[in-house]
């Protein structure tokens, strides 16, 4: 008896499915469990597997659309032949044949998709529908196994029906430690050279791709080098490279990968304002001059250790708490930004804070940073304040959260019972990633870091 | 004149860098003399490793049943007999090193029995059987035994493990000297065995450390571990000079005189090329007498290839084996590299002793910050399964990256774990990782499982 391939019914709102690639060639032997070919639908792209050993035979050709149920080829023990008079493909987009072999039942009550309790709490946790998900329990019902497959693939890119002009970069192999080591230092894996057993990564050649790394970095190529947006010409070609290119390419891949929101709140800085004047006149002899963004730095940092959900990075399985507070703090430079880090920012005083910043901020203009300045934030603050800008929604840094925008100070008004009242506020911007922080523990920060700054004495705590 | 017979490998050295080398390049398809003046096993398998090992492992068996017997568990004899523990020892060894030349014969590498001398880089000369010429050379001649002069100690005093291996009887008190090139892993070994044989043993380590695995801390507990077998430790201690029986040791308290019939010197091993005429070859030893290498165990010299302890790194017969594999491979003509990363230790003391990676100080040099895990043995099952003995483990992961960079433990499983640690360090594991271990129950690996996921916090 030959096998039917049929296109599967993905979930009940399935209507069609595209045949997008044969991955097995016509006549070519395949076992039960191979990919046969790729299923796209408007919504996810499957891979549908053989159910028996044999021979394949294609019914329709790539890129053929037909409703769920439909066959699109056999698979023929050797020496079969297909059946006779083997149906032409049915009528594309005609009414589905329900119930066809292979094919789920019809749910049993309406709107309810039959999976196990199991199943209904992985895909709530993975955010998939379990509409989406087709299920080889007993009686089509849904089990965890195949809710994770789903996520799988709703995870790969979806491709256009053509095949993909290059096979989906496998990430190289390589050893946890150099992974981890790499995103610390954010090498990319893919142009590491690996030398350990079997190719693999090491630490080692993370260390020497690192190494090799500040010389062609564009972070601390000098400035020269790139053009400078700011000074070209109507009508010049600057060519997307060196430092542009990597602020191009991580600013869309953050807004590519992440769901982004961005929350403001408007905090009064008289009294930090006024802490700020003090401390410029207490620690001149000592040569440090506070800034506003230090202020908002500290209260950052320290707001960080009670808000650890803003202090994580989003992987592929799991939302990771990093374990220190690393905090990036935006340099803006003439051929673009930098991110120098202020190490363990919540165990500074703020006059070492202070400090360290002034430092970061004078190397990242002299272009003089070295590897361990600018690698490994865990969460940045970027000022747009001294260029006159009250509110914005700043881009995350991957693999951060979230980042922190900072205003301009502005004249505003607070109301005293029925008394207009002069105050001096800023507008703090969140953005977080939605994936990771929902907007309430991100008000909840904002609230945390305002506190502070308008008790701001606490800031001098440690 | 007659004409050199041809190999495309010759090793020189059947140690254990020397064996793994022939039997790599065999494996490749060359072919392969190895010349060796004795008998096929080196240091590791007639004197070293191989015996001690079989000397505390009756120790250790002793110790078992001791304790046993004081619980009226056992009814048992309660003396070690050294003498016949040596005797054991070398019928096991014999059996090993027959083993190794059966593996050599069935691998088709061409023993030469005699000493080596290069007569130019290609080509050597084996006293009383002829020349060789070889497209590559592999040295591999080890290490030689060099214990310190004692002024007024008579020649027959001091000894190496080789002589202790000769004993019927242990004598009444016993210098041992530490440090060496294993970290005072043999020193700890012996002062162990002899101990429990019935000498008055004294343990004299020349720096701070009593075994350099461990974290400074730490050292003052391994001194007490060592305690209940008779061993006094003496730590930044180097013998002076003999007087009559004693032996006069300088410390940072002054002089300190002590019971010695005998000194031993546990591992005083260096680079040896002796006789190899490294000069015809165009190689010149460092000022350690060892030869410098490059990851891929290639000399200055194109073709030629040194492992082991002749190298003068691990000194281990571990690392000798691995970097004896690549220098055989590369030797026949193949592209690999020795990562001698992450070795572990292991002490056979009893209890157990070993260590793997970087100490706490280590770290700190190399600006690495620690989260580190300290976990007591006491009470745990795996340790209640044994006998309820104490112990310890420590665990130092890097904070940037999670990644595994020392661990150090004493007591029963120590060696289990260690080993366990050094497997997943050296395959970069993270500590995450050892984390989610799932471990036998009970077991000591349940222990580094359980430091893994104190160190997540």
């Amino acid at each position: 008896m030959p096998t039917d391939v049929l296109i599967p019914k993905l979930g009940m709102t399935m209507t069609e499915g595209t045949v997008a690639e044969w991955l097995v060639p016509d006549g070519a032997p395949v076992r039960a469990g191979d990919i046969v070919y790729r299923l796209e639908t408007e919504k996810i792209e499957f891979q549908v597997e053989a159910e028996s050993d044999g021979i394949l035979r294609h019914l329709v050709p790539a890129g053929t659309t037909l409703p769920p149920g439909s066959v699109v080829g056999y698979i023929l023990a050797p020496g079969e032949a297909p059946p006779a008079g083997a149906p032409a493909p049915a009528a594309p987009a005609a009414a589905a044949p329900q119930g066809a072999p292979g094919a789920p039942p019809p749910p049993p009550e309406a709107g309810r998709v039959p999976a196990s309790p199991a199943a209904r709490r992985l895909a709530a946790e993975l955010g998939v529908a379990l509409e989406t998900v087709l299920g080889t329990g007993p009686g089509g019902r849904i089990t965890e196994e195949d809710v994770r497959r789903a996520h799988a693939a709703a995870a790969r890119p979806a491709a256009p029906a053509a095949p993909p002009p290059v096979a989906p970069a496998e990430s190289p192999p390589a050893t946890p430690v150099a992974r981890a080591l790499a995103r610390e230092l954010g090498i990319d894996l893919a142009a590491v050279r690996g030398t350990g057993p079997g190719g693999r990564i090491t630490k080692e050649d993370v260390e020497a791709a690192a190494a090799a790394r500040p010389a062609a970095s564009p972070p601390s190529a000098p400035p020269v080098s790139a053009p400078a947006a700011a000074g070209a010409a109507p009508g010049q070609r600057i060519p997307l490279r060196g430092m542009r290119k990597t602020i191009a390419e991580r600013m869309h891949r953050s807004l590519q990968e992440m769901a982004q929101l961005t929350l403001g709140m408007r905090v009064r800085m008289d009294d930090a304002l006024r802490l700020r004047e003090q401390l410029i006149a207490e620690w001149q002899p000592e040569g440090i001059r506070p800034s506003i963004t230090d202020l908002i730095i500290r209260a950052v940092a320290r707001a960080l250790r009670q808000h650890p959900a803003l202090n994580a990075r989003v992987e592929p399985d799991a939302i990771v708490l990093e374990p220190e507070v690393h905090i990036g703090m935006a340099v803006a430079l003439d051929a673009g930004l930098v991110v120098p880090v202020i190490r363990n920012a919540d165990t500074l005083h703020l006059r070492d804070l202070a400090r360290e910043t002034a430092r970061l901020a004078e190397a990242a203009r002299a272009g003089t940073l070295g590897l361990d300045d600018y690698a490994g934030q865990t969460f940045s603050v970027t000022s747009l304040g001294m260029a006159g800008v009250e509110f914005f929604t700043p881009i995350i840094n991957p693999p951060n959260v979230a980042i922190l925008g900072v205003g301009q100070v502005v004249d505003d008004i607070r109301w005293d019972g029925d008394r207009p009242l002069r105050a001096r506020t800023l507008t703090l911007s969140l953005t977080v990633d939605h994936r990771a922080v929902d907007g309430a523990p991100g008000a909840a920060f904002l609230g945390t870091v305002r506190d502070l700054l308008e008790a701001p004495y606490r800031l001098l705590l440690p | 004149m007659s004409t050199a017979r041809r190999f495309d490998v010759a090793v020189i050295g059947g140690g254990a860098a020397g064996v793994a080398a022939a039997l790599e390049a065999a494996r490749l398809g060359a072919s392969v003399a190895l010349v060796e003046a004795e008998r096929p096993g080196g240091s590791c398998v007639h004197f070293t490793c191989i015996p001690t090992s079989v000397l505390l492992d009756a120790a250790e068996g002793f110790v078992r049943a001791r304790e046993l017997a004081v619980a009226g568990v056992l009814a048992a004899g309660e003396t070690l007999q050294l003498g016949r523990a040596n005797d054991r020892a070398r019928a096991l060894v014999r059996s090993l090193a027959a083993g190794l030349e059966t593996s050599l014969r069935r691998a088709r590498v061409e023993v030469v029995a005699g000493h080596a001398s290069f007569r130019e880089p290609g080509l050597l000369t084996v006293a009383g059987a002829g020349e060789l010429a070889a497209d590559a050379v592999v040295i591999a001649s080890g290490a030689r035994w060099e214990p310190p002069a004692i002024p007024g100690l008579p020649a027959d005093r001091l000894v190496t493990p080789d002589v202790v291996q000769s004993w019927r009887e242990p004598p009444p008190s016993c210098l041992v000297l530490g440090g060496g090139p294993s970290d005072g892993v043999f020193a700890l070994e012996y002062a162990t065995l002899l101990a429990l044989a019935g000498s008055a043993v004294t343990l004299a380590a020349p720096g701070p450390a009593v075994f350099a695995g461990f974290d400074d801390d730490l050292q003052p507990l391994l001194a007490d571990l060592l305690q209940p077998l008779g061993i006094t430790v003496v730590t930044g201690a180097s013998p002076l000079r003999a007087e009559g029986e004693a032996v006069i040791l300088a410390t940072a308290a002054g002089e300190r005189p002590v019971a010695a019939a005998c000194v031993l010197a546990a591992d005083p091993r260096v680079p040896s090329a002796r006789g190899l005429a490294l000069d015809h070859a165009g190689l010149a030893p460092g000022v350690d007498g060892a030869i410098p290498v490059d990851e891929g165990c290639a000399t200055a010299v194109p073709g030629i290839y040194a492992a082991g302890d002749i190298t003068g790194r691990g000194m281990l017969s571990s690392t000798a084996a691995v970097q004896g594999r690549v220098a055989g491979a590369n030797a026949a003509g193949d592209r690999r590299l020795a990562r001698l990363s992450a070795v572990p230790i292991l002490v056979h003391t009893v209890p157990p002793v070993a260590a793997v990676g970087r100490t706490a100080s280590d770290a700190q040099e190399a600006g690495i910050p620690l989260a580190t895990a300290t976990l007591g043995f006491e009470g745990t099952a795996a340790s209640v399964a044994r006998g309820g003995h104490p112990g310890l483990l420590r665990l130092h992961a890097d904070r940037r990256t999670g990644e595994i960079i020392g661990v150090q433990a004493a007591g029963p499983g120590a060696h289990e774990l260690v080993s366990a640690a050094a497997a997943l360090m050296q395959a970069e594991a993270a500590a995450d990782q050892a984390a989610a271990l799932v471990a036998w129950h009970p077991s000591p690996l349940e222990l580094l499982a359980e430091a893994a996921r104190r160190l997540g916090g």
